[in-house]
């Protein structure tokens, strides 16, 4: 009996003892690694462990992360900031927000498109007809030097609106923006060659070349892709257009895009996912452009000698479309500048690795990343062992020939990044997560990161260039749900910082992006960066020294008929001057310098209401014009905080009103109000309103007035039809309700008039009684009664107006036809609330309070009930569209009148005699 | 010449005779089956009645080699008699159908262009109503692909792929907008993916699908089935995407292995049937990744036998909308994973049967009397630190679970709690 309890006793003592040992373990592991006497009270730390449910690996994490008050973070992230059209930076490894670039949407707190020198900038940027204020910006590039990051440029793209953006990191500002003349979105940009010779933007969608029109059908005659090559002048810190040029290419949907460099220098690769050239078409049956370009196996991945293809541009074999020199399709395809080689289902990422060597391509709808080396590629296009053409002429090498081989990773690779040890980073988007793979050992495992969730692009520590730091990858996922606090429907994006210095990849932290979808981004040392802490004196949006500056004491105001410069400065805690007076419509520009030399002395600068504000940074200075149309008195101010004294460092802008003209009465107080003399709305073409001037007074010989004479009988007959339309409707039947239930198969009928109502009265009466409504009969029964004196005094009303209401009363005559319908229907559903809701609560079926509905479906109780308008009410209705049409007539046989000036509020005509004649 | 031995000689000599007479072999069909039939001795001669728009609506093709690449443009039946083999030229797909109501019968179709960018296939066809029937299908790129093509029916085909790494095979069997086609007791070998993309209605059944990479890809694959077939050592079993109303009935899933082996995946998925299905020796029996994406399109597991995997079943984070009922969870090595931190206490779980149930049957009504709970310590432990998984099954850690067990002082995570566990093995039929 004893031996069972004892093995029993023995063993869970010998179990405890283990579970015991494996929980003291993980308190001595904790213990060591937080150093017990090097920390002192590590009982605290244990204390907070428990009391936020932290566990040892996230102290690690926080221990990896945080960046005490003082110290500084070890890299710059710089991110797209996506649809919000602007660029996100980052400190890593503390993952905080560092600041928000403006580049291609106005941000008033940097005063970046609010009335200063940086609405030029975003001039710029006008595509076609419109003043574009957003961005769907995705890949920031930062310039290189033999293809490492040097900290100087940022280039960033618009793939909505194809352009691009040009960013001084010397101050952290968008200094230029081009806009693509030829495609209609891009996507593989801005991505730089290794010595940032040139800026390269590719398209997305096709479209003919310059946007031109043409039908879906000649979608493979027509539409193409294109690359543009931007050349970047890095003396001036521009784009070139004069010098930049592009390449046309065949309608694939080109995708993303990754310059050669070391052994591939001189070589761009292009991916594509729409080969089967799929437009859509699902109103009429045909499947989805998702579906279309799902159906290849394979899409095209091109591979362009660009050093080839600049050769042949500066030849001059081009031609120039929208003003750009463009290498046509023909001369790239037999001088042998592109080649094409499958790559695998819908790919997306495409990347070079580190040593130039080779090209990694995620398949969207894959398990596979493809590694293409360049060596193999290039001795097939040098030795022009081809497996076929395709339809434009381009040579396509054969897969299994371009390939080094395939790694398997998981679902839906994307991107590629690299690390220092010859590892890839591939972001899977289907399976959220990040595959660590070797690109020169296939063979080596691969090791797998779950983040959370649905990552789409992936960033490494200088990890595009040709020595990447390794150290960390940052996954930029889509969905961020059970990460965050909720916020309503929108989620933000959501960074996760992931630690690569252990044996095995390490979730960091999370980072949620508030206030954008960033696509792409870059990351580079802090210490490549050296932007500037202040301004040389006068510096403008432009970094030039502005000719407008004013010195210090020489602040002045210059008039020059209706111009008025204000040559300005700011310094604590003033502005000079502080009065400015100007007069109504005057054009006014403010050259204001902001004169402090020390860091960080920003002064900020508005007028109230007139939708201005610019940012002052020490030295620098911006150039407001803006016209002065409002009079009226305006506070200025600084609004960025300052000083002490920020409050007190304001002034007054005033706008002293135009004197009034004599004669002619003005209408006040009216943003672009009348003006003397007629105003004729000219629709058609340009829809501009066209002032008309009449002369003052009639003379002997006076210029003709458009004869709108002959309107007055139509007028008159338009008004009497109204009339006949409504007495005519008077006997109609103007609603109809019906009523269904089981035991009424037919239904019940009720009909409203004017006079009363027919139908199933007496049955639906009955049952009214059931549910305590009062009797049909006793709706309405004044309004019945005068009904038809109602319709008789909306008759005369208006026959009298028509003939005798002057110009001032014109507005009237249209009225009262117009309020009898709608008085019916008022008056209608007044009477039917009114019934619903005062059900006798003595009925023996109890109902809550309901209002019948009056147009199509309802219910009361188990009745599906359905009512329309009838014959009556259309009748009355079109009575209605002819008094309208009458009283437009009439207005404008008045406004033509002779009497025109003179006419108050009796019309001498009696709206039908003829003029006078001789006039 | 003696009598019997005349009548030897005659006997030997009619059986020669006979043996060349038209009387027919069990395996030679007569001469034209079809009344109407033409008769196509070589390519040349194929090809010439097949592009003669006024051309016979059967065609049977001779015994024999035929090279050649065949496009067809019209309505025919092409047969072929025992032994018929239609070779390509090795350039190209070998038999192109754009056309309505064309059938190919009992050929061997072979050597088709090797190029992945233009898809070289055995069969290519668009159309309606065309029909691959007891065709077999070997050293092609691609096997079967239909393209648009609407009420399309491969039946009773054999599809070998060549033997090249995995990834650089085409598909063996490609459906794209092909709605209401049906793939039916067909055998895949050694290809790379079964794949039925942007099509409704489609039914697949009977099928053996083998040693390729996805024994089926569902991708917008409304109203699909799949029943009755064996997916049998493919790396994932079947993998259902972005698709609703899909009924995956007495299939065996088995043998998918490796890191990304799943038997029955699901993704972004709504409505989803899985009846009567056999499960085995994979690395993941079934994953479940935001499927459904609504639960009032309900996701139904029931009556599966789900054994002997690495992981029964895994969920993407914490799914909800999903029943499991009925099914006989066999031995796997870890039941349940949620990944991302979640747990599968939102399924409802009820009335299954756990190999490892460790609780009793008082009543003896066929229902544990306790709860069964997937809660492990030692699978805190393999979270946070996976290299421990080393010693998954072993007795140390079988140890750390019956300790928690026993003494619960250290608290571990409820995964999965089915309040009515069956007792006795539910009998479900191997498919």
């Amino acid at each position: 009996m004893r031996a069972p309890i004892l093995v029993v006793s023995t063993l869970l003592a010998t179990g405890l003892a283990a579970a015991l040992f494996v929980g003291c373990e993980n308190q001595h592991e904790k213990k060591k690694a937080l150093g017990t006497g090097a920390l002192g009270a590590s009982a605290n730390i244990q204390d907070l462990m428990k009391a936020r449910g932290l566990s040892e690996a996230d102290v690690e994490a926080a221990l990896k992360t945080y960046v005490p008050s003082g110290k500084m973070d070890e890299y710059y992230i710089f991110a797209s900031g996506g649809q919000s059209g602007n660029v996100n930076v980052i400190g890593v490894p503390s993952m905080r927000m560092l600041k928000v670039i403006g580049v291609f949407t106005p941000e008033s707190w940097q005063g970046w498109g609010y009335g200063g020198d940086s609405d030029q900038i975003l001039e710029q940027g006008n595509q076609g007809k419109h003043k574009i204020r957003w961005a769907d910006m995705h890949h920031p590039n930062l310039s290189e030097t033999k293809g490492d990051y040097d900290g100087q440029f940022l280039f960033v793209n618009d793939k909505a609106n194809a352009r691009v953006a040009v960013i001084d990191l010397a101050d952290f500002q968008t200094k230029q923006i081009v806009t693509n003349p030829l495609a209609a979105s891009d996507h593989g940009g801005a991505f730089v060659t290794p010595d940032t010779e040139y800026v390269i933007e590719t398209s997305q969608y096709p479209a003919p070349l310059g946007r031109d029109y043409a039908p879906l059908s000649e979608y493979k005659d027509k539409y193409r892709g294109v690359a543009v090559f931007w050349k970047f002048d890095r003396q001036k810190g521009r784009i070139d257009r004069d010098k930049s040029w592009a390449m046309e290419l065949p309608p694939y949907t080109q995708d993303l895009a990754d310059v050669g460099k070391l052994d591939s220098d001189g070589w761009l690769f292009i991916n594509s996912f729409n080969t089967e050239m799929a437009v859509g078409g699902t109103l009429e049956g045909k499947p989805p452009i998702e579906s279309g370009a799902s159906q290849n196996d394979m899409d095209y991945l091109h591979v362009i000698n660009w050093k080839k293809a600049e050769q042949l541009v500066t030849a001059g074999k081009t031609k120039t479309i929208a003003g750009m020199r463009v290498l046509m399709m023909d001369v790239s395809s037999a001088e042998g500048v592109m080649a094409l080689v499958g790559e695998p289902k819908s790919p997306h990422g495409c990347d070079v690795t580190p040593d130039g060597k080779q090209l990694v391509i995620g398949g969207k709808l894959d398990t596979h990343t493809t590694i293409y080396d360049f060596a193999k590629m290039k001795a097939l296009i040098e030795q022009k062992k081809f497996e076929g053409k395709d339809h434009y002429g381009f040579p396509i090498m054969a897969f299994k020939e371009a390939i080094s081989g395939q790694v398997e990773v998981g679902l839906g690779p994307l991107h590629t990044v690299f690390d220092d040890k010859g590892n890839g980073y591939t972001s899977l988007f289907i399976e959220s997560a990040v595959a660590k793979w070797s690109y020169k050992d296939f063979k080596k495992p691969v090791e797998k990161l779950k983040v959370h969730y649905n990552i789409g692009h992936i960033l490494s520590a200088e990890g595009d260039t040709v020595s990447p730091d390794g150290k960390y990858v940052v996954a930029m996922n889509k969905m961020s749900m059970d990460r965050f606090l909720p916020v309503g429907p929108l989620y933000p994006q959501n960074f996760q910082l992931i630690d690569l210095s252990g044996e095995k990849m390490r979730m960091l932290m999370d980072m949620p992006l508030a206030n954008s979808e960033p696509h792409y981004s870059q990351m580079i040392k802090a210490d490549k960066l050296k932007p500037l802490k202040v301004y040389k004196p006068g510096t403008n949006a432009h970094g030039e020294i502005d000719p407008n500056k004013p010195e210090g004491g020489k602040e002045k105001i210059v008039r020059n008929g209706s111009k008025v410069d204000v040559y300005m400065t700011a310094i604590r805690s003033h502005f000079t001057p502080d009065q400015i007076e100007v007069e109504e419509g005057d054009d006014v520009t403010i050259h204001i310098t902001n004169l402090e030399t020390a860091e960080d002395q920003t002064h900020g600068f508005t007028i109230d209401m007139y939708n201005v504000n610019v940012s002052l940074e020490p030295g620098k200075h911006e150039n407001i014009s803006f016209k002065a149309d409002m009079a009226g008195t305006y506070p200025m101010y600084c609004t960025e905080f300052c000083s002490a004294l920020h409050l007190e460092m304001a002034g007054y802008f005033l706008v002293k009103p135009k004197k009034k003209l004599g004669g002619t009465p003005m209408s006040e107080n009216v943003s672009g109000g009348e003006q003397i003399g007629r105003r004729e709305a000219a629709p058609g073409g340009d829809g501009h309103v066209h002032l008309q001037l009449a002369e003052a007074k009639p003379k002997a010989v006076a210029p003709a007035r458009p004869r709108w004479d002959w309107a007055r009988w139509p007028t008159v007959t338009l008004a009497i039809s109204a009339l006949a339309l409504f007495g005519l409707s008077y006997r109609q039947v103007w609603w109809k309700f019906w009523l269904y239930a089981p035991q009424y198969p037919n239904g019940l009928k009720l009909q409203i008039s004017l006079t009363g109502m027919g139908g199933d009265v007496h049955e639906i009466d009955l049952l009214n009684h059931y549910i305590g409504m009062k009797h049909l009969a006793d709706a309405a029964p004044t309004e019945r009664q005068l009904g038809g004196y109602g319709v008789a005094a909306v008759a005369v009303i208006t026959l009298v107006l028509l003939a005798a209401a002057g110009k001032k009363l014109n507005k009237f005559v249209a009225l009262p036809a117009i309020a009898f319908p709608l008085g019916f229907l008022a008056d209608s559903f007044y009477w039917l609330y009114s019934f619903g809701h005062q059900l006798d609560p003595r009925a023996p079926l109890r109902m809550s309070p309901f209002t019948p509905e009056m147009f199509g479906n309802g219910k009361i109780g188990q009745f599906e009930t359905f009512a329309q308008p009838s014959i009556g009410f259309w009748m009355a209705v079109a009575g209605v569209g002819c008094a309208i049409a009458s009283a437009l007539l009439r207005s404008r046989v008045c406004d033509n009148c002779e009497h025109a000036e003179t006419c108050g509020a009796v019309c001498p005509r009696a709206m039908v005699l003829p003029e006078k004649k001789g006039t | 010449m003696s009598p019997r031995r005349l009548a030897a000689s005659v006997a030997l000599l009619s059986a020669l005779v006979g043996a060349e007479g038209p009387a027919a072999t069990p395996n030679e069909p007569p001469d034209t089956s079809t009344p109407g039939a033409a008769r196509a001795r070589s390519f040349d001669e194929l090809s010439a009645l097949v592009r003669d728009p006024a051309g016979p609506a059967v065609i049977e093709l001779d015994a024999g080699v035929h090279r050649g690449d065949l496009e067809i443009r019209r309505p025919v039946t092409l047969r072929g008699r025992a032994g018929a083999v239609l070779e390509g030229t090795g350039t190209a797909t070998v038999v192109d159908i754009a056309a309505h109501d064309v059938t190919l019968e009992d050929l061997t179709i072979r050597r088709s262009g090797r190029r992945h960018t233009a898809e070289d296939a055995g069969v290519k066809a668009g159309g309606e109503r065309v029909r691959v029937v007891r065709v077999r299908v070997e050293d092609c790129l691609f096997g079967v692909s239909l393209a648009q093509c609407k009420d399309c029916l491969i039946e009773r085909a054999h599809v070998l792929g060549r033997d090249d790494d995995a990834q650089l095979r085409g598909d063996g069997v490609k459906l794209w907008e092909a709605h209401g086609s049906i793939v039916r007791d067909t055998t895949i070998e050694r290809s790379r993916d079964l794949v039925v993309w942007y099509t409704r209605r489609a039914v697949l059944e009977g099928n053996t699908v083998r040693a390729g990479r996805y024994g089926s890809h569902f991708m917008y694959a409304h109203d699909a089935v799949v029943r009755k077939s064996r997916f049998e050592g493919n790396v994932v079993g079947v993998f259902v995407m972005y698709s609703a109303r899909v009924d995956v009935e007495h299939n065996l899933l088995a043998g998918a292995r490796g890191a990304a082996g799943i038997g029955l995946g699901f993704k972004d998925s709504d409505a989803v049937t899985v009846k009567g299905n056999w499960m085995v020796g994979n690395t993941v029996g079934t994953y479940l990744d935001n499927t459904p994406r609504v639960p009032t399109q309900p996701v139904i597991l029931e009556g599966n036998v789900i054994a002997l995997n690495d992981v029964g079943v895994r969920l993407h984070s914490s799914e909800r909308g999903v029943r499991v009922t009925g099914n006989d969870f066999h031995h796997d090595a870890t039941l349940v994973e949620v990944e991302g931190g979640g747990d599968a206490l939102a399924l409802d779980v009820r009335g299954n049967r756990y190999s490892d149930y460790e609780g009793y049957d008082l009543d003896r009504d066929g229902t544990g009397d306790v709860p069964h709970e997937v809660k492990m310590l030692s699978r805190e432990l393999t979270e946070s630190r996976t290299s421990l998984k080393l010693f998954q099954g072993t007795a140390a850690m079988g140890l750390i679970d019956a300790v928690a067990h026993a003494l619960p002082v250290f608290s571990a995570r409820r995964l999965w709690v089915d309040p009515s566990p069956l007792t006795q093995r539910p009998s479900i039929a191997q498919p």
